[in-house]
């Protein structure tokens, strides 16, 4: 029997919600980038500026999110507690933070000294994330489908990490040993279909059949699929690093695909199916997020298809277009929407059950926390920062301003969106503070 | 005696919500036994603020089963007691 557990099984709100807070404001600094660097931003994978705006979309946007929910995802979803989560998710999120603007920075004005701080600040603050998040993987009995995917998007991160650094020293300090395209492309591969597709698949096994009333993902596809997938990428990376020929690398990559088209389409055909046909602006989310995906897939087999389509200077960018803002920010910034409002209500419920039990307080429901309203205009928002996204890379342009205006405009709304679960959860809990002082003194 | 409460088709935090309004009509002698598609994470530091324990069950077709009592009533305490070396043995 379970009695007491620690209350570090459920962190602090504070813990995931400095994550949640600072991302958006990355996104909105990548979106400032386009802004200011207009047509020239897109013009190609390798220039700085894109370079940049990738990094603060993924590392910025996505790695804060995907960390702080990482922290919190763990005790809900999979019983398991991560050590000294307090002090220690204070410390990743500074050095992830610091790291990544350092980095960022270094990009456009290239500092050698500025760069290796940069690196070793977030390799030490993703180092120290893979170490907790790893023993509290360990540590976990829970019977359940998300703890295998999680394990691998752990591993993926801790590939894309290494990668990253090597290229990024490969950079400073030229070696015919580091090709860079090569590991450019691998470290893409890992960061992507590795640490953020497999986080995803790995959290929508819980939360998509729980918050969206779907039935449950097929039990051959929970059991095989991530561990398939992630030994696919170690085979793919293996056969593209080290073949001259490139094509046995490509059919492998082919395969793969086939597992995450079939993820998307699984989780498309469950939304389809679910039990209660009420509005859910996550919903959305995830469908647009679901159907990138696939349209990527799509693309990239175009590409093989075509040498000349592969070779062109906006297949690539779209290529990245629809995976980044358009799959993974559209599924993060869906899953934020159901992530927050359980969080608030679920740590005014124990403030209210710790401090005040007998008073009589309703705490809000989670559909009062962000009004639907506003989630939904922000859905649309960010929908038209991606549609203008994609026609910017095919059609370079004035598009490229409208696209980096729109979507800083998408970052700021869900900012202030989260800004109002935040207030909301201020408002109780100096409510809970007030009522628990008033039954001391009574 | 035991009162049953299927929140298996409830959407988070409806299962939540219905546990916490039954727990503390729970009279002497009872223990609630809850339904539930997955296993409640957040569910258990909830009861503890409120100074209940639980015992958790993988049923079934994917069912987890949750016994929650308070251990200072001994007649619940026994009962749920007995009813786990039952379902063990």
């Amino acid at each position: 029997m379970q009695a007491n557990l620690a209350l570090e099984q459920a962190p602090p709100i504070w813990v995931p919600f400095r994550f949640f807070f600072a991302a958006p404001l990355f996104g909105l600094l990548a979106a400032i980038l386009l802004i200011a660097g207009g047509p020239e931003a897109l013009a190609s994978r390798w220039s700085a500026q894109t370079l940049a705006l990738t990094h603060l979309l993924t590392l910025g946007f996505m790695g804060l999110v995907m960390c702080g929910a990482t922290l919190q995802i763990l005790p809900v979803l999979i019983g398991a507690t991560t050590p000294r989560v307090q002090p220690v998710g204070l410390l990743i999120f500074v050095l992830l933070v610091t790291g990544t603007g350092g980095f960022v920075a270094a990009l456009l004005q290239p500092v050698t000294l500025l760069m290796l701080t940069a690196l070793t600040t977030l390799a030490s603050g993703f180092g120290l994330f893979l170490i907790v998040v790893g023993i509290a993987l360990w540590r976990s009995t829970s019977i359940n489908a998300t703890r295998t995917p999680m394990r691998l998007a752990m591993l993926a991160l801790a590939i894309t990490v290494i990668l990253g650094v090597t290229l990024a020293i490969g950079t400073i300090y030229p070696t015919a040993a580091i090709n860079l395209p090569l590991l450019t492309n691998t470290h893409l591969a890992w960061g992507l279909l590795g640490w953020t597709a497999l986080l995803v698949i790995g959290v929508a096994y819980q939360v998509v059949p729980m918050f969206q009333i779907t039935p449950v993902y097929p039990a051959w596809m929970t059991r095989f699929l991530a561990i398939s997938l992630f030994s696919g990428l170690l085979t793919w990376s293996a056969l593209y690093l080290l073949l001259d020929n490139k094509l046995p690398a490509s059919l492998w990559m082919l395969l793969c695909l086939t597992g995450y088209t079939a993820f998307a389409l699984t989780t498309l055909w469950l939304q389809y199916r679910r039990k209660r046909k009420v509005e859910d602006i996550t919903l959305l989310f995830w469908r647009l997020g679901m159907s990138l995906a696939i349209a990527a897939c799509l693309l990239w087999l175009a590409g093989l298809a075509s040498p000349e389509l592969a070779d062109s200077r906006w297949q690539p960018l779209l290529l990245g277009t629809f995976l980044l803002p358009g799959f993974a920010v559209s599924v993060i910034n869906g899953m934020l929407y159901k992530i927050v409002p359980f969080l608030v209500w679920f740590h005014l419920q124990h403030n209210k059950l710790a401090m005040a039990p007998d008073v009589r307080l309703t705490i809000p429901n989670m559909k009062r926390v962000i009004p639907v309203a506003r989630t939904r205009q922000q859905f649309y928002v960010h929908c038209l920062a991606v549609m203008l996204l994609i026609t910017a890379v095919a059609m370079p342009g004035w598009l490229a301003y409208a696209a980096g205006v729109t979507m800083g405009a998408s970052f700021i709304f869900l900012w202030f969106n989260l800004l109002k679960a935040a207030r909301l959860y201020n408002q109780y809990w100096q409510l809970l503070q007030q009522l628990a002082a008033d039954k001391a003194s009574a | 005696m035991e009162r049953l409460l299927d929140v298996s088709q409830l959407e988070p935090p409806e299962p939540l919500e219905r546990i916490l309004a039954e727990t503390p009509q729970l009279a002497s002698g009872d223990h609630l036994h809850v339904l539930l598609c997955r296993e409640p994470f957040p569910l258990y530091p909830l009861l503890n603020a409120q100074g209940l324990v639980y015992h958790t069950e993988y049923g079934e077709g994917g069912m987890f089963h949750i016994h929650i009592w308070d251990p200072l009533d001994t007649e619940a305490d026994q009962q749920v007691r007995e009813l786990i070396s039952d379902d063990a043995g």
